[in-house]
């Protein structure tokens, strides 16, 4: 499978949280060659494929909205104020790009006072939210006719290729869990699994994990595996708080995560020899996977990651493999259930 | 469009060449000579058998930017600026060496980030290009200390006259000198494509020397804050006003007799122009009215919002007239005097 | 505008979890107009007219901000925790009240640094002398709140607790005033909103509703050097695009915002970046539930003197009830 290009796909189309319907079309056409499609009242994009029987019902599931903007408010000159939707890094977002999704698509740059007129001791301190605003280039008249507040803005950033194998471009977060999701529907494809697989493209995690939330209550899953990004290693981030990139898909274990299901990604990685590095969670975590965890009953359920570099910012980081490696552990480890018998580790029934 | 094609080439000072290579090929065949002088600077000379009033027109083709500086370790890339403003590198796409790499400037995820990280800006010390080595030895493969680090920014119109670029400082100068430099235009005329002049007005040192005109106009792209929030005295330009003509900077007091003999010629023409409200910044022009036994000097500029940065703005129309005032006041009587 | 109603709502004492009083004032309002009327576990109202459409869930919360007391000290002063979102600078110097009537005027210690100030420095004082007597009026795990009396003045509405018993108000006039309803309706006064949105979570879970909409209030970003928001008092009805709890679902927006320009009636957007509502609860029930909200532009809110316009509380009432007769 081409991961760039599934990548620049879905980096074409904007996807903020509650916003995600364009995304939902490009997965739709994508997934229905594998699954049955359907979108939940809320908004969750779910992929049903069937397996022969007497399986588990497992729940995949990851996020498909990306950090963004909303208009608050339009100004003289045609600049416009915003309000942040996800946790924003206000120190880096200067100097960039936009488009204001509007009645028309509006360009725009988020701009800045210039440092002369700007005092020593206002320089050691971050610009916020507030003082910043989109310029558009438009008169207020103008911008009025295109741009309301409640329109979308997404940054602009293609992906681009580093070095190394690696990716760099902005929501990677969460679209390589998303092609990790994909990556293993595609390896499952001509593959009679016993066990009946929801592919669940989630809304609204970067607000409050809202949308695993609901799409958990319908699907009641057996186990559950939620697909999300973990913190990439780089220059001031340490060992015990973060994973290398290539190093393969980290496998999460902690309280929350179920003991047996941890032991057994491990197996099945160790069987076909599939890289993977391990995540120690203390917290609950602020991913998809909480919501899963504690659905109706109690779900079998584990979080897998991708290591990203610089998460949530336009310059994220990812490494190819580990998107495909991370597919390669799903679907293998769906086929391991199927010979599992009780006392096994990937059993499942109490 | 020229600008475009100019703007979209790398000048990092004393990396000069994409821009200069550019321009010679604009104005081979319509100028009378062209040479690149020792440090890098392109003079042309156009009408150089006219007797009369001798002008010389000069903009810099050198941009802000980067250099690498050191390789660590983990293979990314320390490394110093010229007058680019720290708090917007965070997140930042570079272009790194001649072969210009990709390369980004990433930072802490928020999520980890401590309160007092938060109330912080990111130090330019601390900061980092990765272009994807894990290794030292990987990076340096495709990168040498000293290389040059451009910013990544595509030419975009937008808004309903504004143009999005980087270097916009100063290849709207080079562009805007070009241009006259095609027209049929009476004077004996020098153009001068400076190097250097982000870091210290070098190469007009240079290309001062020597140079017998009668009046230098210097064309810039300058400071613009007329954005929300800034007061009304601290806007220095309005963007889409016109041109703007310097009063004073640091480097140079400009001679009023000229700063009035041209506005009397955008008056007349009805062409819109503006003061550059401000007595921050210098330009080449501080090189060239000491230079021999002085050269008065017209700096005119367009005006650009977050210049220095990648994604500086400006407006087509006061390019338009930029070009359209000094071309008729080449053509007015006010030089003959 | 049943002003007399208004005034009796603000004024009755409603902490979160002790929202007794609101419930028996609401119901002799309401018990008329509707096909039932119950207290469920957590102390909601609700409240259901039958309809032969959609089933919609309204929700407007009874609760209000306050403090309870912790502890009593020998000289008879009181030491409390807080209920809700409240901030020492603004309960600096303020009265109290409790239900039974009890004034208590909450101050600081003495401090070196009068900005250092906070709620652990702060006690109520009832004027009693030592503990004995202070216990004649008040025991400990008594909740009390603003004690402030709800005004008009000229268009303005002045009282505590407009956060969020106007939005009780709006609903109760929507009700009386609502001819053809397009749904199957479920008015729900809620419980415990300012603690997290408990009330509504549970009422939302029994009702199963397809829709959601509440109504609370918002900031009006029209005082001096305030951030620029959409909203302000006088600009008519609000229609929430989102807040800390919710996206509001383009559904319910485009409904509301298609309804006020049907009825010609004045509405704007509110955007609000901290705190949430009722329907932030809601649109997470089960499957998930489309929801709006519909807020009136207040200043000053968690204080005494919460400050509306009644000229939109009018708009928010008759786009409710436009938008309660028109279906989705």
């Amino acid at each position: 499978m081409d991961i760039k290009e599934f990548l620049k796909e879905v980096n074409a189309v904007p996807h903020v949280s509650g916003y995600e319907n364009e995304l939902t079309d490009v997965l739709t056409s994508k997934f229905s060659k594998y699954a049955e499609v359907s979108v939940d009242k809320f908004g969750n994009l779910v992929a049903h494929k069937k397996g022969t029987g007497n399986g588990p019902k497992v729940m995949l599931c990851a996020h498909m909205d990306e950090i963004g903007m909303m208009v608050s408010a339009l100004c003289e000159n045609g600049f416009v104020k915003f309000t942040n939707i996800g946790g924003i890094d206000k120190r880096n977002i200067l100097a960039q790009e936009v488009t204001i999704h509007g009645r028309e698509k509006v360009f725009g740059v988020i701009g800045i006072k210039p440092p002369h007129l700007t005092s020593s001791a206002d320089m050691k301190k971050p610009v916020s939210f507030y003082d910043m605003a989109i310029d558009t280039g438009y008169s207020q008249e103008k911008l009025e006719k295109l741009v309301r507040p409640g329109d979308i803005i997404t940054f602009n950033q293609d992906i681009a290729e580093l070095k190394g194998g690696k990716i760099t471009g902005k929501a990677l977060d969460n679209s390589v869990g998303v092609a990790a999701m994909y990556c293993a529907m595609k390896n499952l494809a001509h593959y009679n699994h016993n066990a009946d697989i929801y592919f669940v493209a989630s809304a609204q995690e970067e607000v409050g994990l809202r949308g695993a939330k609901t799409a958990t209550y319908n699907i009641k899953p057996d186990i559950g595996i939620a697909i999300d990004v973990t913190f990439g290693r780089a220059s001031g981030l340490g060992e015990h708080e973060s994973s290398e990139l290539g190093k393969g898909p980290s496998i999460a274990v902690g309280p929350g995560q179920t003991r047996k299901l941890f032991n057994a990604l491990k197996k099945v990685a160790g069987n076909n020899n599939i890289p993977y590095q391990v995540d120690v969670i203390a917290q609950g975590g602020g991913a998809d996977f909480y919501e899963i965890q504690i659905g109706e009953g109690g779900v079998i359920s584990i979080l897998l990651s991708i290591p990203l570099k610089y998460m949530h910012s336009t310059v994220e980081t990812a490494a190819i493999s580990d998107i495909e490696n991370c597919g390669k552990l799903i679907s293998d480890y769906i086929i391991s259930l199927q010979g599992a018998e009780e006392g096994e580790e990937c059993y499942w029934k109490n | 469009m020229l600008l475009e094609k100019l703007t979209s080439a790398c000048g990092l000072p004393g990396f000069e060449d994409e821009v200069r290579d550019i321009i010679k090929a604009e104005l081979e065949g319509i100028v009378d000579s062209i040479k690149v002088d020792r440090i890098g600077n392109l003079i042309v000379t156009k009408n150089s058998q006219a007797s009369g009033t001798h002008i010389a027109l000069s903009a810099h083709m050198d941009e802000v930017g980067l250099c690498v500086k050191s390789i660590n370790a983990d293979g990314t890339i320390k490394f110093v600026s010229w007058g680019v403003d720290q708090r917007l590198l965070p997140s930042m796409r570079l272009l790194v060496g001649e072969k210009k790499i990709p390369g980004v400037i990433g930072t802490k995820p928020i999520h980890l980030q401590s309160e007092a990280d938060r109330g912080s800006v990111y130090d330019i010390n601390s900061m980092f290009i990765d272009i994807g080595c894990n290794k030292k030895e990987e990076t340096e493969k495709h990168v040498s200390l000293g290389d040059f680090i451009a910013f990544e920014s595509k030419f975009t119109e937008f808004g309903e006259s504004k143009i999005k670029a980087k270097a916009l400082d100063d290849r709207v100068g080079c562009a805007a000198i070009i241009e006259i430099l095609k027209m049929d235009l009476p004077y004996k005329m020098t153009g001068i494509f400076c190097v250097q002049e982000e870091v210290g007005l070098r190469g007009s040192a240079v290309a001062a020397k020597g140079l017998h005109a009668d009046l230098v106009i210097n064309f810039e792209g300058t400071i613009c804050a007329d954005t929300e929030g800034v007061p009304v005295h601290e806007h220095v330009t309005t963007s889409g006003a016109g041109p703007c003509l310097s009063l004073m900077d640091r480097s140079s007091i400009y001679n009023k007799k000229y700063i009035e003999s041209i506005v009397a010629v955008a008056e007349k023409n009805k062409i819109p122009y503006q003061y550059r409200r401000t007595a921050m910044g210098g330009t080449d022009a501080g090189s060239y009215h000491t230079a021999g036994a002085g050269i008065p000097c017209i700096g005119i500029a367009v005006p650009c919002r977050y210049i220095h940065s990648p994604v500086s703005v400006m407006d087509k129309n006061d390019y338009e007239n930029l070009v359209k005032l000094v071309a008729q006041y080449l053509k007015s009587e006010a030089l003959t005097k | 505008m049943n002003k007399e109603l208004l005034k009796k709502l603000c004024a009755v004492n409603g902490v979160s979890g002790h929202e007794g009083p609101v419930i028996d004032v609401i119901r002799d309002e309401i018990k008329d107009l509707v096909d039932s009327c119950t207290v469920d576990a957590m102390g909601n109202l609700i409240a259901h007219k039958k309809g032969a459409g959609k089933k919609m869930m309204l929700a407007g919360h009874m609760d209000q901000i306050g403090l309870m007391i912790t502890f009593i000290s020998d000289e008879g002063f009181l030491h409390f925790g807080t209920i809700g979102g409240m901030s020492p600078t603004i309960c600096y110097g303020t009265r109290f009240v409790f239900p039974n009537g009890t004034i208590g005027v909450c101050y600081t210690e003495r401090l070196d640094d009068p900005k250092a100030i906070t709620f652990d420095k702060m006690y109520l004082d009832i004027g009693a002398k030592d503990k004995e007597d202070a216990e004649k009026y008040v025991k400990i795990g008594d909740v009390c709140t603003f004690a402030a009396e709800p005004t008009v003045n000229g268009g303005a509405f002045i009282s505590p607790a407009i956060d969020d018993r106007m939005g009780c108000f709006i609903m109760i006039e929507a009700l009386k005033k609502l001819k053809n309803p397009a749904y199957d309706l479920y008015f729900v006064f809620t419980s415990q909103e300012e603690v997290g949105l408990r009330g509504a979570k549970t009422a939302a879970f029994a009702i199963e509703p397809d829709y959601g909409l509440s109504f609370d209030v918002t900031i009006s970003a029209d005082t001096p050097k305030s951030r620029k928001f959409p909203s302000k008092m006088y600009g008519g009805a609000a229609i929430k695009l989102k807040d800390a709890s919710l996206l509001c679902h383009p559904t319910m927006i485009n409904h509301l915002e298609k309804c006020a320009k049907d009825a010609n009636i004045k509405y704007q957007f509110e955007i609000l970046e901290a705190g949430g509502t009722d329907s932030g609860a809601i649109h997470v029930n089960k499957g998930g539930v489309p929801s709006g909200v519909i807020s009136i532009a207040s200043r000053y809110i968690h204080s005494p003197n919460e400050m509306c316009a009644l000229s939109d509380v009018e708009d928010c009432i008759n786009l409710t009830v436009k938008a309660l007769e028109t279906a989705i």
